[in-house]
Parts: C-alpha cells; structure tokens; sequence
C-alpha cells in the first residue's frame, strides 16, 4: 500500500506556493467582516456615526442582497479620501501604536469598505461642503476613477447585488425576511446606543422605522413598543473610573428568550457573557432561570481600560479588570431595582411619589391608583375618588380600620375581587394585577415558616376541641422528634401516649380541622436522613403548601387583603417557593390592543 | 296568571326575601322567587337550598297559575313602578306583562316546574318561644358560630330543648358561649337541633314585634310561623362537639373589671396589633390588668392599664382581639366577671349580676403569644 504522504507529493509541484491575487485576499478577508448583509449595514452605520452624523437613513432591497444603501449627514470626504477610503487598512481613525491603546471610534481597521468592495459593486458619493461633490464606483475589489459629482450633504453609499463574485456565501443567505430581521436588529441596536441621532429604515416600499432624535427612554418607547417607556426603570450609577446609565425594564418585560438586552460600552455595542450575568444576578430572585429582563444599559469607563480589538466585527471586548466592571454594574443595577413595587409589572406606588416622572400621557402619575378609564366601569369608586390627590394619605382609604399602619403594597385595596374563587384582581391605574390566592398565600406562609425556624415562634391559637392524631410507631417517633419545629410554626402539640399527640393549639392561619392533614404531610415529605437547612425548607414547603387557601376557597374582602398585603410583605412577592409566579399584570393598554382600541 | 296588587304590597315581600335569595350560586334559578296564585291567594317564595321563606300576600286573582321571576331584575322594576295597582300576567313562554296606569313592560321569566321544592315539615313537634326571649338568644350566641365550612357541626347554633331548660350553644373552636334560659319553653318537646345561622339572622328581623313564636320541628327541617310569613330551614345534622367538658372547674385567678372600661382599651390597643394575628397580651396582676400589644412588621405598639380587682397568682395572657371584643360586648353588665387558669387555658367570662331567670357564659382560648 502507498502512503498517502507519497502519493501528495506526486501531485505537488515544486514552488507551488505563491501571492495571492489581491481580489481573492480581500474576498477571504471579507469573510470575516462581512457575513450577510447585516454585517455591511452595521459597518457602513459605523463609518456614519464616525462621521458624527446626527441623521442615518438606510434603505434595504431584498433583505439587503440586492440594495443596501447608507446615507448620513456626517463630515463627508474629499476627493482623495475617497479614493483612498477603499484601499485595504487605510483609515483616518488611527495614526499609531499608541492610538491602538484608545481608541474612541466604532471603526479603526480600515478594512470594512475594502472588503465589502470586494464581494459586492459599491457607489460611494460624498461632498464635505455645499459645493461639489465626488463619486467612486468599485466593483469586486476593482476601483474605478473619482469623479465630480453633485453635493449630498455627506456620504452615500450604495452596495449592490452583495456576493455576486462569491457565490459560497450566497448559497448561505436565508431567506430575504430573515435577513432582513437582521438588519433591523442593527439598526435598532444602533439606534439604542445613540438616541441622540435620527434614524431610519426602509425596507423596499415599507418603512421599518423613523425615529427622530430623542432621550433614550423615548428612544426604547419608538424602537419597541410604546409600553416599554412605563415598564422601566432609570440605571444611573458612577463609581470611578466606570459610569453605568441606562434603564431596566420591570417585570412585565421578561422574556423566554435572551433577545432584549443591550450593553453598549464607551458606545460600542458589546455581547459580553459576564456582563450579562452581571444584570441577571442582580435580579435574581425576581425572574426564574430561563427567564431574561429587558435592559439597555451604557457603560463608560477609560479607553485604556478595555480592549476593543479583539474580533474583527469588534462586538468582543477584553477588560483589564473584568471582575470590577462586573460589580459596578450589578450593583448599578440592584439599586434600580431595589424598590420592588416599581419592579411589578406597570405599576403605579399606590401612595409614594412616582418612580420616575411618567414622560408624555397628559395625566401625570396618580398619586392613587384609582380607576383611570375605561375597565370596570361598574365597579364601586374608592371614597375619596378620583379628585386631585385628596385621599392620598394612607389614613384616608376608609374601610379596613387599620389599614393607616401597613406597609402600602401595589394593589387598590378597594378595587379588589375574587375571580372564580382563585384569583383575586385588583384594579390598578396602569391595569389590573392578578394574583393566584393559593400561590400567594403559599409564598406567605412559606416565608414565615422559615423565620420561625430561624427564631421567632409564631402565635398559637389554643382550641376548645383538641384533635387526637394517632401514628404508626416509627412515624410517631419521627413526629415527637419534630414537635419542637412545629412548636415553632404554631402548633402546640401534646405526647397523649398509645402513638398518639393530642393537637392542642394552632398556626393563626389554619383552620380547626386541618390540622391532622397538615402534619401528616409534613412528616410524609420529611425523613430521617435530610439534614438542617433541607429539613426546614421541605418542612415550610410542605407547610405552606397545605396550610394556604386553597383554589375553590371563597375569601371575604378582608381575607384578600390580608394575603394581598402580607405577600407584598415578603421578601420575594413573584414567585412562589416552587417558582410558579404569584401575580401577573394585565396592562390596560395591553387590553386596549386587545379590544382593537388602539 | 294573572292578578292585581299594590306595588308596595310587591315591593316589600321580594325585599324580604332578597335576604335569602343567595348572591351567587351555581343553580341559576335560586336567584328568581316562584310567584304561585292558587286558592285565591298570592305566595312569593325564595330559596337557597338550605333556607325558605314564603309571603303571602293580598291581591286580586284573575286567573291562577306559577312562574319564577329573577328576584333582582323584578324588585328593581317595582321599585320604580307609580304607587298604586299594578297589573302581572304571564303570557306565552313565561313572558311576564306589567301593566300600570302609565304603560306596559315585560320580562323573561322561567317556568315554575325549575323550581325547588318546599321541604316537608311534620307539624307534630312544636316548641312555642317568647319572640323577645328568642331575639336575645340569638343575638347572644350567633356572633362565636363558625365560618368554616370544615367544621359544618359548627356553622349553627346548638338548641337543646330540655325538661326543665332550655340551652343555647355556639362555638367557633376558639370561644364559645352558653345561654341557658332556666324554664322550658312550652310545648313539651325535648330535643337537640343545630339550626344554621343565615337562617336565625333572618328570622331575627320577624321578632321585633312578635309575642310568641312557633318552631314546627320535623326530621329534617324546622319551619317558624310569624304573621303572613313562613320560615323554613335544614337542621344541620351533625354531632356538635361535647361542650359540657370544656367548661374548666378549678379556674382559680379571678378578676373583676368594668365593663365598658375593659371594652374601650380593648378596642383601644388592638388597633395596633398584627392585622393577622390580632394578638394582644393582658398581663393580669394585682391592680387589675395591664393590656398591650406590639407589631413588628408595622412597628407599632400599645399598652393601656385598666383598673380592677384581681385575687390569684400574677398570669400573662395573650388573646385574639377581636374574639376578645366579641366576648366582652356581648355581655350585658357593668361588671365583667373572668376566671382563669394558664396561659394556655380556657378562661370563663360572664356577667357579675346574671339577668332573671338565665344564664350566660362564655369562654375563650387564649393565643400562645410569639416570641
Ligand atoms: N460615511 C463616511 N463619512 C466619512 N468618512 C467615511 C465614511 N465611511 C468611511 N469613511 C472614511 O473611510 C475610511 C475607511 O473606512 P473603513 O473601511 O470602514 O475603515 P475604518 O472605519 O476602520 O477606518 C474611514 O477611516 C473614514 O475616513
Ligand atoms: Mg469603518
């Protein structure tokens, strides 16, 4: 048998390596800057934000394969920089070594024209003052002349029928919607990272986007959904050298899937694993795993600092102290949402001072969350009713008598209902809250349970009529060993002798009667060989689970606030210790759309 | 169907009966009354299954006949009716005619076969009971029936009829009060009946004028007699709880106080306590008794002494303040006498003067406070 080796020498020439053709450099080059069309709308808004353009318009054919064209307000370039701006690594960016170490501008290789030249026909025009202006045609990488052209207030170019030469890449090219998706997932991120510059897109004869100017919360209300500008709430945190500004969305803006969360760095957008995990962990007991808050947050540290060359699409960073940036910001972000009555899904604090001023809606925040229009129009007012503020003070709900001396929670206490014995909702001004009563009173008592391992006793209730509980032996030896931990939940529990205890007083919330069927339960999810904390979460888990409402259960007004008001007590209000959430939100302009108002 | 009545005549028998009609229920048709004109006379009846009342009224008959009519809907349209006579006939498919002098108006109603039944009460048993007397039993013991429907034994008032007296109980589990009426109420019968509490809060409104009621005791039901109107309800059959061996004996720390004084700082204090819990704490010694209350989640707080006589060891007691309130208001003297053990006992709480002829005691569980 020939080796192999043998026979790839036969067939090897001698001095078979050789130059490259310089088209065939740049296609392979341009492999890695240009991957589909959104890679060249991403370079060419680059190139206009370089140029300190205040207005981009992009306009797209055929999910860009056809027509991707770029026009900017910016600086624009003369004759000579044009026919030097497609020469492969000629920039005006960078001078340097030393400018390598900062670097303040999205673009400095000098290889995004060149390379998109080479793998599509490119017209660039651009004129730096109302006189005259040039153009340049370059077609697979070939440059032809610059010649005098009328003025167009900047630079335009227009990229043709990309991966004409390259016709591997084309064959990867999806379908023109998606790539079209992509290219609105860059501009939009472009228009997130500088709301201070008017954007546009056109997609054919269909107008994606038009987006004027704005603050950045404008900004996420143009680019998403004109929801968004009340679902979030301000970052603004600076601990030197770093800078962290921006907004985090509530709970209503969770998602399934990691799609909306944008960090720009010195503004550039970065996709980062740790910087992302910095702004989870800061909400970490607020959404489950698999679940991902909405954030756009800008960080601004010294250029030195971090690293942008990296990659050639530039969208990886290095840090020189990665750990540091990664505390700034989940601290930033902890201190936004540290007041949780915010976090709920749209709403309003039903007496203290609006987050943050409620920008645009000629309303203002209420400073009650009464009725604000057109839902349950049947229902009871609130006595104070919608008047200018009168019945503000916590005092003045009337009702509940005492009511003045607990802590507010994001609910209407006078707007509230059981629905099918189940769910309680509240009207609240943005909509209405729902809560699952089981699940909420789960969470309650789940919390309470394991305080009172961890030291206060909660209150027994004595009863007339003890119940006798009678064990098999083994059981009743595991329950003697556990009576000191319900003690502790408050049950009070007396050895009666034969296996049996005598149950003699009970935890505020249960009812006489349940008390057999809880601690049977309790002592079913237990056993010998858990130990410490496991013992005590599977004892408050079992707990609370057979001791709250059950769905079905039917509650008196009082009863609903009481569980309403204690759940917004606990520690984590959203979820229940199973992970299912407690309440959901229902935006009245989410009904709105529903009901085809808007 | 077909009859002329006065409109107030209308209006004020389905007002009545709105009491019974229940506010939500998974049979549709208990929200309407049957309107059933036999014999000459006119009866409008409502139920929730458990309770039934039937009026009957005055009208002029012209042709006889039954039809349900949705309680809400029918008492809402009287209401606004002219004073005067008005005209109810049903036509084809249970279509209802109202005619007044000034116009015609009509509505759905539903065929009377859809309708409950009236239960069947044997009317061989009867025990006859002083209106009055009746009305301060029930209001006595109705306030400690229990709400739970886990424990139905408890959701009445237990009657026990006697040879020579007559008991009234209610118990929650946490307190439990016994009225006991020292002459047998005429009639002869001896017997227990747990009678639902819905049912004596409505019957209480028919005996503020009322002499002498009739209960007509059969196997399943009771049904009382006042006026044009007849009562009807489901005894609850259930074992009630042996109270008699509850009532502690060696309560051996005895305190005397002013009733309205105790009530107020009650009242006062437990304001400031946990809205679940309720849990004050009466710190019983020498000089009467010192109330106070603490909330760590409202950081509030409230102590209050009230002046008294207290013979036996120093104790502190924690209570459910709303159960205590319950207990101290519904006795009647100016001095609340209260007798007590433990910490964790039951304590007797009643009248220093006992009225004439009864007895009335109740007792409380106290809380095992929270550390
Ligand atoms: N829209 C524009 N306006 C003004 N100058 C531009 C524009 N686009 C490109 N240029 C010039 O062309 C040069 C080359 O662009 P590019 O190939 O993207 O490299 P880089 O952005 O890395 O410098 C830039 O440095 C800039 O001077
Ligand atoms: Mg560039």
């Amino acid at each position: 048998m020939r080796l192999l080796r043998e026979i790839i020498a036969e067939h090897r020439a001698v001095g078979d390596i050789h130059r490259m053709p310089s088209a065939l450099a740049d296609q392979i080059a341009a492999g890695e800057v240009v991957e589909r069309p959104a890679s060249v709308v991403k370079e060419l808004i680059e190139n206009a934000i370089d140029a300190g353009a205040t207005r981009i318009s992009v306009l797209v054919e055929q999910g860009g394969q056809r027509l991707i064209q770029v026009s900017d307000n910016g600086r624009g370039m003369d004759a000579a920089d044009l026919g030097l701006a497609f020469e492969r690594h000629a920039t005006s960016k960078l001078r340097s070594t030393a400018d390598l170490a900062a670097i303040a501008t999205l673009g400095f290789r000098g290889e995004a024209l060149p390379s998109i030249a080479s793998v599509a026909k490119v017209v660039a025009r651009s004129s730096t003052g109302p006189e005259e202006g040039h153009e340049i045609t370059v077609a697979g990488g070939q440059a032809g002349a610059v010649k005098p052209a009328p003025p167009v207030g900047g630079t335009t170019i227009q990229v043709r029928n990309l991966f004409y030469n390259t016709p591997a890449r084309r064959k990867f090219l999806k379908a023109p919607r998606t790539e079209n998706q992509h290219i609105i997932e860059v501009v939009r991120r472009f228009a997130l990272c500088c709301p201070q510059i008017a954007f546009d897109l056109t997609h054919g004869d269909k107008e994606l986007f038009r987006l004027p100017a704005s603050d950045l919360a404008g900004r996420i209300g143009a680019v998403f959904a004109r929801r968004y500008k009340n679902a979030i709430r301000p970052v603004a945190l600076s601990k030197e050298p770093f800078t962290v500004e921006g907004f985090v969305g509530n709970l209503s803006l969770v998602r399934g899937r990691p799609k909306e969360q944008y960090i720009f760095l010195n503004g550039r957008s970065v996709q980062d694993r740790l910087l992302n995990s910095a702004v989870y962990g800061a909400y970490r007991s607020l959404v489950s795993r698999g679940e991902y808050p909405f954030f756009v947050l800008n960080i601004s540290m010294p250029l030195e600092a971090v690293d942008v060359n990296v990659h050639p699409a530039k969208s990886e960073v290095r840090f020189r102290d990665e750990w540091r940036v990664y505390h700034v910001l989940k601290l930033a972000v902890t201190e936004a949402i540290k007041d949780i009555p915010g976090m709920i899904p749209d709403f309003e604090r039903p007496f203290g001072p609006a987050p943050f001023p409620a920008a645009g809606g000629p309303g203002l925040a209420p400073a009650l969350p009464v009725d604000s229009g057109t839902l349950f129009e049947a229902a009871p007012k609130p006595a104070g009713g919608e008047g200018a503020g009168t019945a503000g003070k916590p005092g003045d709900t009337g009702g509940g008598e005492q009511r003045s001396l607990r802590p507010e929670a994001p609910y209407n206490p006078e707007l509230i209902w059981q629905v099918h014995n189940k769910y309680i909702f509240s009207q609240v001004a943005s909509g209405v809250v729902m809560i699952d009563q089981h699940v909420a009173h789960e969470r309650v008592l789940y919390e309470e349970a394991l305080k009172a391992f961890n030291g206060s006793r909660r209150p027994s209730q004595s009863v007339l009529f003890p119940q006798v509980l009678e064990l098999a032996t083994d059981e009743y030896s595991r329950l003697i060993d556990m009576i000191p931990y319900l003690e502790r939940l408050g049950f009070r529990l007396r050895e009666f002798g034969h296996q049996t205890v005598i149950i003699e007083g009970l935890p505020i919330d249960v009812a006489w009667g349940r008390e057999q069927e809880i601690i049977t339960d309790v002592l079913d999810r237990t056993d010998g060989r858990m130990e410490g904390a496991e013992v005590f979460e599977k004892m408050a888990a079992s707990y609370s689970c057979k001791a709250a409402v059950k769905a079905g259960d039917p509650l008196t007004l009082e009863e609903m606030r009481n569980v309403v008001d204690r759940l917004f007590a606990t520690e984590n209000p959203y979820y229940c210790p199973h992970g299912r959430p407690t309440v959901v939100h229902l935006s009245a302009a989410e009904l709105d759309r529903r009901f085809e108002r808007i | 169907m077909k009859f002329t009545i006065q409109k107030s005549t209308l209006q004020g028998a389905l007002q009545q009966l709105g009491k019974v009609v229940p506010s939500r229920s998974t049979l549709p048709i208990l929200s309407s009354v049957l309107l059933s004109a036999k014999d000459g006379r006119l009866s409008l009846r409502a139920t929730d299954l458990e309770i039934s009342q039937i009026i009957t009224v005055d009208a002029v008959m012209s042709a006889e006949g039954e039809v349900a009519v949705p309680q809400r809907t029918f008492l809402e349209i009287t209401s606004e009716m002219p004073e005067g006579e008005l005209t109810f006939e049903v036509q084809k498919n249970n279509q209802v005619q109202l005619t007044t002098a000034f116009g015609t108006y009509s509505i759905m109603g539903k065929p009377a076969a859809e309708y409950p039944s009236l239960p069947s009460v044997d009317r061989q048993q009867a025990v006859e009971i002083e209106g009055k007397l009746l009305r301060r039993v029930i209001d006595k013991t109705a306030f400690a029936v229990s709400r739970d429907d886990l424990k139905p034994s408890l959701m009445g008032v237990l009657f026990r009829f006697q040879e020579d007296n007559f008991i009234a109980v209610a118990t929650d589990s946490h307190r439990l009060v016994r009225y006991t009426y020292h002459e047998p109420p005429k009639g002869g019968y001896v017997g227990d009946n747990i009678i639902p509490v819905k049912f004596l809060n409505i019957l209480t409104a028919y005996l503020e004028n009322v002499d002498m009621v009739t209960f007509n005791i059969g196997e399943n039901h009771i049904m009382v007699q006042s006026g044009d109107t007849e009562l009807y309800t489901r005894i609850i059959e259930e074992r009630f709880p042996d109270y008699e061996t509850v009532f502690p004996q060696d309560n051996d720390k005895k305190l005397v106080v002013e009733r309205e004084e105790f009530l107020s700082a009650v009242r006062r204090v437990s304001i400031f306590s946990n809205r679940t819990t309720h849990q004050i704490s009466l710190k019983l010694g020498a000089d009467g008794l010192n109330l106070s209350t603490e909330d760590a989640e409202t950081v509030s707080a409230a102590q209050e002494q009230v002046k008294g006589v207290f013979d036996g060891e120093e104790l502190m007691i924690g209570y459910n303040a709303n159960y205590l309130r319950d207990v101290i208001s519904h006795l009647d003297s100016d001095t609340v006498k209260a007798e007590f053990s433990s910490a964790v006992s039951a304590a007797i709480f009643y009248s220093e003067q006992q009225r004439e002829g009864e007895e009335l005691t109740m007792l409380l569980m106290p809380i095992r406070l929270s550390e």
